[in-house]
């Protein structure tokens, strides 16, 4: 999808008017979460701050309750005192007492033997019931009306055993028989030698106590006395406690601190869910599903008379509305040692729910009204940029549409300006370019046709001028090729006859040559017969002298075979005769040695002579042949010189007549040679006119070619002529809006 | 001893003097190949064994040093059998050892006994003469 100005502009607009909304929406978004977290910081600080007050206000009830039962069992304990100093001496007799002992925390019994404790010489017995009075526990009880206890130290660990006591157990009996065990801070305290000052649970409710060591006449710790007073003495404290009011929802919690631990129940619960039994790990957390109350406890316990505060999620499954809905519930702990109690306050957020609530509201509202306003606003921006964009666009648009029509060759397209901006200008330049580029064509167009017509002319006169050139140039060539012919026969001619003339002279010069020559041969040839005959004369006699040569030789032959011959029976015969015969072998051998040389000449002079007969016989076969050709050529010789002188008579006679033809011949030669120059020059002017007409031609098809593209081109673009004026106007199309 | 030496093929051979009677002249004319030719020699017909057709296959050739040596049997002194041996190049005597076995020098002549020279058939066809050739005792 192409991308055009307007939509251009429109998206520039759209931008920046988008940009800076989303900037608003994104602060928007922050800061809410900055109010919101401010708002809650505030409600909290509030609702923590009425927690505290409360909560110290109740520190306050219980110090002073506390005060008031401390200074009672400071007066309790001066009476016991007074009672002990006059129920006299303590001592233990010789006397031993049995006892089934039972550990009060672990409710083992065991059995033992002490000896009696005795005040003023009278043993304190084992008294349980309560009919039968016991000794200054009574008493004390009767005047201050709290319990006491006077301990025995059965062993040297230091277990406290009750030998006299008011305090009753369940089954209504006193709890005499029972005892502390050495472990019990409380008894760790008086064996140090200290009073020990604070709640105590004995039994079944919780006192507020102090314990005393009692010492024997050394100095050591041989018992303690207690006193005590119900923490509570009725529910008054309780009720009081239980009154407070947080809000519309909270509710104070009691707890025991140290000595209670995660499965303790509460003390106190006012919440509104069942209290009876409610450990201190069971409320949860709705988040996480953590206990709530054991760590704040904790912490709470950490820091007495401190305030510790913890913000837990809880969910109210008894909503009327149904749906379970998240409050924050705020836990406040205050941490009371004398009681070891954690005084506590719980509060829900109901209230600063609804202000949340509310801001929630305002803030999507606020978000609302901006996203709306955003886009009423894109929605203006884009139809007022389209438009703007439109308007921008249009004159270009028009300028383009122009461009191409004239691109397509069509200059009768209109173009009205558009005012006087960057468009404006745009459109009165390509309106003046339409006009130039019409008159252009125009005169281009006329001064073609002219061009064309004037290249026809010259072309049709030229190919007239042609066809002559061709014709004459055809017509001389058949001329310069006839005379041409007649030159060349006659050049042969003259030629020929040179070359006879020639031949005639030698023929003569050598005739006579020939013929002074032939004389000479035939005395030659009478000389030569001559001396044939007499060499063979003379081979004939060496011819004989061989043979008679040979003749001897062959005697000779024989004689050397015979006296070989002889040689070899003489040797023979000399061997035979033994040493008789030495001489004689050496005769035979001197004979055979010269029979042999003999022999030996006898065949080279027998090869010698054999040779020279044959070449004898050779030689003269050779001359027989020979002299008879002689004869024969000297015959020959005879008969040729005769016809030779013929010749030579007849050549001479021709000479002077060849002489006169060939000076014809060379006058017509010449006459033949000056035509065909004339002809050549002849033929080489027409060729050069013709070659010119030719070149002519050429040029003017160039022309015609050239022109005819030339007003192919403007052929494409439609003008229109006015034919008053002479120039040229644009026409004027309906004006539509911009494409 | 003194041999005569005569071609036989193409070596030179010799044959003990004291075997031979003596040399004579070939008759004139070629002996017929195979037969042999007899010469009359103090008056009886001595048979003549061409020596060369033996060997070679052609018969001698009628040089002048073609010969015939005649032999007699050496263990007969003044015997009056005689044998003709056609050889050809009977012109010499020279005194020769014993052959070595294995042979001589390539020129020189060997010796030959005439056991050695006489063919069976030949014999066979001159019962006396086989007598001849046979080796003394």
């Amino acid at each position: 999808m192409k991308l055009l100005l307007r939509h251009k502009v429109t998206g520039l607009a759209l931008i920046s008017a988008l940009t800076p909304v989303l900037a608003l929406l994104l602060l928007l978004v922050w800061q809410e979460r900055d109010i919101r977290s401010v708002v809650e910081g505030q409600f909290q600080e509030r609702v923590r701050g009425e927690l505290g007050a409360e909560l110290r206000g109740l520190y306050g009830m219980l110090e002073t309750a506390n005060g008031l039962l401390q200074s009672k069992v400071d007066s309790s304990l001066n009476v016991a005192h007074e009672q002990l100093d006059r129920a006299g001496a303590l001592s233990f007799g010789p006397e031993t007492a049995s006892w089934d002992a039972v550990n009060q925390n672990t409710l083992e019994s065991q059995r033992l033997t002490v000896p009696q404790m005795k005040l003023g010489g009278r043993w304190l017995g084992q008294n349980t019931d309560f009919v039968t009075p016991s000794p200054v526990v009574d008493q004390v009880k009767q005047l201050m009306g709290g319990t006491c206890t006077i301990f025995q130290r059965i062993n040297d660990a230091g277990d406290m055993l009750r030998v006299a006591t008011n305090v009753e157990k369940l089954d209504g009996k006193r709890a005499t028989g029972t005892f502390l065990p050495a472990t019990s801070p409380v008894v760790q305290a008086v064996l140090a030698g200290q009073t020990f000052r604070g709640p105590a649970y004995v039994v079944n409710a919780w006192y507020v106590s102090a314990y005393e060591p009692l010492r024997d006449a050394a100095g050591r710790v041989v018992g303690m006395l207690y006193v005590g007073v119900k923490q509570e003495a009725d529910t008054t404290l309780r009720e009081a406690i239980a009154k407070t009011k947080v809000g519309q929802t909270g509710y104070v919690w009691v707890a025991l601190g140290k000595n209670a631990n995660n499965l303790s129940p509460f003390i106190m619960h006012g919440g509104g869910a069942p209290t009876a039994g409610l450990t201190l790990n069971a409320v949860k957390d709705a988040n996480d599903g953590q206990p709530v109350f054991p760590p704040l406890i904790d912490e709470a316990i950490k820091t007495p008379g401190e305030v510790k505060f913890a913000t837990r999620v809880w969910r109210d499954p008894k909503d009327p509305a149904g749906d379970s809905t998240y409050y924050n519930k705020e836990v406040a702990a205050l941490y009371y040692p004398p009681w070891d109690w954690v005084i506590g306050l719980t509060a829900y957020d109901v209230d600063s729910h609804a202000v949340r609530d509310q801001l929630s509201r305002e803030f999507s509202q606020l978000r609302l009204v901006v996203a709306a306003g955003a886009l009423g606003i894109l929605i203006a921006i884009g139809f007022v940029s389209a438009f703007l964009g439109g308007m921008i666009a249009r004159p270009i648009t028009l300028a383009t549409g122009v461009a191409r029509q004239i691109a397509d060759g069509d200059l009768t397209a209109d173009i009205i300006g558009h005012g006087d901006d960057e468009t404006g200008l745009l459109l009165a330049a390509n309106r003046d370019m339409v006009t130039s580029l019409n008159r252009l064509l125009g005169q281009v167009k006329r001064s073609s046709i002219q061009l064309i017509s004037t290249a026809d002319e010259i072309s049709a006169g030229a190919k007239v001028q042609e066809t002559t050139v061709q014709d004459f140039g055809a017509s001389t060539t058949q001329i310069a090729a006839a005379v041409q012919q007649i030159s060349a026969t006659a050049q042969e001619l003259v030629a020929t006859m040179a070359g006879v003339s020639d031949l005639a002279q030698n023929a003569a010069a050598l005739a006579e040559t020939g013929g002074r020559q032939l004389d000479g041969m035939k005395g030659s040839m009478h000389n030569l017969e001559a001396s044939t005959a007499s060499i063979s004369q003379k081979l004939s006699t060496i011819s004989d002298k061989a043979r008679a040569i040979t003749g001897v030789v062959t005697t000779i032959t024989k004689v050397a075979d015979q006296t070989n011959l002889l040689s070899l029976n003489a040797a023979i015969e000399a061997e035979k005769a033994g040493e008789y015969g030495l001489g004689f072998g050496v005769v035979a051998r001197e004979i055979r040695r010269l029979a042999d040389q003999t022999a030996v000449s006898v065949l080279d002079i027998e090869h010698m002579v054999r040779e020279m007969q044959a070449a004898v016989s050779a030689g003269v076969l050779e001359m027989e042949k020979f002299s008879g050709e002689v004869r024969s050529g000297a015959g020959e010789v005879g008969s040729l010189g005769g016809r030779i002188s013929a010749i030579l008579e007849q050549v001479r006679s021709l000479l002077p007549r060849f002489g006169q033809v060939k000076d014809g011949i060379s006058a017509q030669s010449q006459g033949a040679k000056q035509i065909n120059a004339a002809m050549v020059n002849l033929t080489g002017g027409a060729q050069r006119t013709a070659d010119s007409l030719r070149e002519f031609d050429r040029a003017v098809a160039h022309l015609h070619a050239a022109v005819e593209a030339l007003r192919q081109e403007i052929a494409r673009f439609k003008v229109s002529e006015d034919r008053s004026t002479g120039l040229t106007r644009i026409i004027f199309p309906s004006q539509k809006g911009p494409r | 001893m003194l041999a005569v030496l005569f071609n036989l093929g193409d070596q030179r051979r010799g044959l003990a003097s004291a075997v031979v009677e003596r040399v004579v002249p070939a008759p004139p004319g070629r002996a017929i190949a195979g037969a042999a030719v007899s010469i009359d020699y103090r008056g009886q017909s001595v048979p003549v064994l061409d020596l060369a057709l033996r060997a070679t296959g052609r018969p001698a050739s009628s040089h002048l040093s073609t010969r015939i040596i005649l032999v007699r049997h050496p263990d007969s002194p003044g015997a009056s059998r005689f044998l003709g041996l056609l050889a050809e190049g009977v012109n010499e005597v020279r005194h020769l050892s014993a052959p070595v076995p294995g042979g001589s020098a390539a020129n020189e002549a060997q010796l030959i006994t005439l056991a050695e020279l006489l063919p069976a058939d030949w014999l066979a066809q001159w019962p006396e003469v086989e007598a001849m050739a046979k080796p003394s005792p």
